[in-house]
């Protein structure tokens, strides 16, 4: 387009500008027309001027260097040099005069950064200061930067290293903690716990040793404390302590009654289940916040303490319905054992046998096979309980076998096999008929003496007829005299058997003592033949309130026994002595004497030691009763050492 | 004095038959109750000694038997002393209890015949 005229081309958007009207464009043909441009009032603000046609750009830059002053401070861009090619322009600015050849075409983002480039190049060299002044504050920028980095750079150094000592200081509680737990899996004992606890707070000084109260069933409590070094563990009244756990403000007090000694401040943290219950009972010293972080340390143990608590507390009580069950089978009399089909022991109590060998009738009655009448092989076939009937030496036991299944899914049957002693009731049934043999014996002997009287009151009374009839001069009068004799002897025995069989209504009767003795001797000649006999009697008056032949078989059953436990040969003495009002009747033997163990035992009903058919066993228990009856007492002197010495005591009574 | 003595152990007859022949009284013997009464009644004797048990009629059933025909004292002997009191002897129609085995023949035989002589 070739026209003289200002062509201004509104570029508003693109050189943004607060009135949007700052930069224009003037194209310009000619120097003169140049001229007239700078009297234009486009000059007056930045703007570009196009200049092209005539203007060469020597010309334009002659231009330029002429009006100089004119452009100062003012932008002033410029320059399209059309012949070069109508498209292009230059771009100068008038500080250092630099041209840019910019195309037309180009996108007005081009233009725009060109701009800027020219206005920041045209600043920068109006005020040279103003650079340097940026520079140093740029300089004191960066110094200030850099010394905010190298802070930052400290600050992170620090903190990593605050961080890593936080980890350490957490691995070490880990550590601990697993430590911790490590040593209360091993813990066996409630003692233990308490141990590993102490060990476990000692560096907290304000907090003495730990208490520990535990229950493991209902109304039983404990309470495990140190005394120094040691661990104590004592029963605790229920009563006393179930309302003081409840009421933490009488705890201490509790507390120092049942150990006796003052009590410091406490701390308490418990473990509540519904069948046992534990209290961790802490004494200190500390202030509200030391408290606070205590509590805090045990809240971490705590988990692993009720953990240990609770396997200690099941243990317990596992071990203690094993331990139950374990002693009332031990504890049974009755021999009892559990076997496999074969007779093999699976267990057995100790009633059963002191060894332990691998079959049953082996461990039980020591044979190489199955015990004769054993109910095992019956039992296992009808698979239903079974009674039977064994020996073991001279004891006879009346077996029953009854088929368990030990665990559910077996198939095989055990057994479980008791045994019952009845070795003293076969005894006792022999000894009962025994006794009804002795009352019929007793009751023929009755009848036998009276036969007896008569015709001995004829060979008496015959004799001493004929002893007055031949006199002393005759030759039969001193055999006739032995008769007699021998008669009255006879006569005795019989009175004196008559007695003894009670077949005469016993009656109490004021006797002395040494009557009593001397009428019992005659029927013990037998018994005492090969004994040496020595008598001391009292002398004085020895009179007593008894049915004599009550008495009388007292005294002739602790002879017998005397002299049965003497055997052969011994000596027996038959004593007494008068304290006051109290009449004492020893018989002493020289016999092995009575074994501690039985000393109770033989003054019951049916205890003997002898054979059967040699006693009743009725003898020392019917005695007892007998002088029982007349106030008195029948006991042996556990001070003799040597044989065994037998005591009636009986009271005195005047003489009639 | 005319003395029946009825018992069935012969040395006990034997032994009061001499004792009393010896002190001069006249002795009849029965050996049992049966013999005993035909005796008592045929020969009325002052005294009658009596055992209480004998085979075929006992002491006692002999004096129930007798005991309106006769005026004789009678004495009963017995093993079984204890069996007898002084009432129950006066009961049975006795006058006289005298245990077996005796103690002395002679004083038995003086206590028999005081029962006599003292009247």
């Amino acid at each position: 387009m070739q026209s003289d005229s200002l062509q201004l081309i509104e570029v508003y958007s693109t050189f943004t500008g607060p009135q949007n009207k700052l930069g224009s464009v003037v194209k310009a043909h000619s120097i003169s027309r140049l001229d007239e441009v700078l009297r234009s009032p486009f000059t007056e603000s930045y703007s570009l001027l196009v200049v092209g046609g005539e203007v060469s750009p020597l010309n334009l830059l002659q231009w330029l260097q002429k009006n100089r002053d004119h452009f100062r401070n003012r932008l002033k861009v410029i320059y399209g040099y059309e012949f070069l090619s109508k498209s292009e322009i230059v771009l100068l600015s008038e500080t250092d005069l630099v041209f840019k050849v910019l195309s037309l075409e180009q996108p007005v983002e081009t233009w725009k950064d060109a701009w800027f480039e020219a206005v920041q190049s045209f600043s920068d060299h109006s005020s040279t200061e103003n650079i340097m002044g940026k520079v140093r504050s740029q300089n004191k920028v960066l110094n200030e930067l850099n010394e905010n980095l190298e802070k930052i750079i400290e600050q992170r150094t620090h903190h990593l290293e605050v961080s890593k000592k936080e980890i350490e200081i957490k691995n070490k509680e880990t550590r601990d903690l697993i430590k911790f737990i490590k040593s209360l899996s091993n813990v066996d004992a409630f003692e233990d716990l308490l141990l590993i606890l102490r060990h476990e707070l000692l560096r907290y000084h304000k907090v003495e040793s730990p208490l520990l109260i535990y229950s493991l069933y209902p109304h039983s409590y404990r309470c495990i404390s140190f005394q120094g070094p040691q661990i104590i563990d004592r029963q605790v009244d229920a009563e006393m302590i179930v309302p003081a756990l409840d009421k933490p403000s009488q705890l201490r007090e509790t507390l120092a009654d049942i150990l006796a000694r003052p009590i410091a401040p406490l701390l308490c943290v418990s473990i509540k289940r519904q069948e046992h219950s534990g209290y961790f009972i802490f004494e200190h010293n500390m202030d509200p916040a030391e408290q606070q972080h205590f509590l805090g340390v045990l809240d971490r143990k705590i988990e692993s303490l009720t953990v240990a608590f609770d396997r200690l507390a099941l243990k317990w009580k596992a071990h203690q319905i094993s331990r139950q069950w374990s002693l009332t089978f031990d504890s049974l009399l009755d021999p009892i054992v559990i076997i496999d089909p074969q007779f093999k022991v699976i267990r057995s109590n100790k009633s059963f046998s002191n060894t332990t060998r691998k079959f049953c009738y082996q461990s039980f009655a020591g044979r190489e096979q199955m015990c004769v009448g054993c109910p095992v092989p019956q039992a296992l076939m009808q698979k239903e309980g079974y009674t039977g009937k064994v020996t073991r030496g001279a004891q006879m036991f009346e077996v029953h076998a009854y088929p368990i299944r030990l665990n559910p899914d077996e198939e095989s049957q055990h057994m479980i096999v008791h045994y019952t002693d009845v070795t003293q009731a076969t005894k006792l049934q022999g000894q009962i008929i025994q006794s009804e043999k002795m009352a019929a014996l007793g009751l023929l002997a009755g009848n036998i003496a009276h036969e007896l009287n008569n015709p001995l009151t004829g060979i008496k009374s015959l004799a001493q007829i004929l002893i007055s009839e031949v006199g002393d001069k005759h030759v039969s009068f001193s055999d006739l005299g032995e008769i007699e004799q021998a008669a009255f002897r006879s006569e005795q025995v019989i009175r004196n058997l008559l007695d003894f069989s009670s077949l005469h209504e016993p009656k109490k009767e004021v006797i002395s003592l040494r009557e009593v003795v001397q009428k019992t001797l005659p029927f013990l000649k037998t018994t005492m033949r090969y004994h040496s006999t020595a008598i001391e009697l009292e002398e004085s008056d020895d009179y007593i309130d008894v049915e004599p032949q009550l008495l009388q078989q007292v005294i002739f059953n602790l002879v017998n026994n005397a002299c049965q436990a003497m055997g052969e040969t011994g000596k027996l003495t038959l004593s007494s002595t008068i304290n006051r009002d109290i009449i004492e009747f020893r018989v002493t033997d020289t016999g092995p004497g009575v074994p501690v163990e039985i000393r109770e035992a033989i003054f019951s009903a049916f205890f003997t030691t002898k054979e059967e058919g040699q006693g009743t066993g009725l003898g020392l228990s019917m005695s007892r009763s007998i002088v029982e009856k007349f106030g008195g007492r029948l006991f042996l002197d556990e001070t003799v050492t040597q044989g065994s010495e037998f005591v009636i005591r009986l009271p005195l009574v005047r003489k009639p | 004095m005319k003395i029946l003595i009825v018992d069935d152990e012969a040395l006990i007859r034997m032994s009061l038959a001499r004792v009393f022949k010896s002190l001069g009284d006249e002795v009849i013997i029965a050996e049992d109750g049966i013999d005993g009464e035909k005796k008592w009644l045929q020969m009325q004797p002052d005294i009658v000694v009596l055992d209480v048990l004998m085979p075929g009629l006992s002491g006692p059933q002999l004096i129930e038997r007798v005991q309106s025909q006769t005026k004789a004292k009678i004495v009963l002997i017995s093993a079984y002393a204890a069996d007898y009191d002084v009432a129950s002897i006066k009961q049975l129609g006795a006058d006289l209890f005298i245990a077996k085995p005796f103690d002395n023949i002679f004083s038995v035989a003086a206590q028999i015949k005081q029962l006599v002589t003292e009247k």
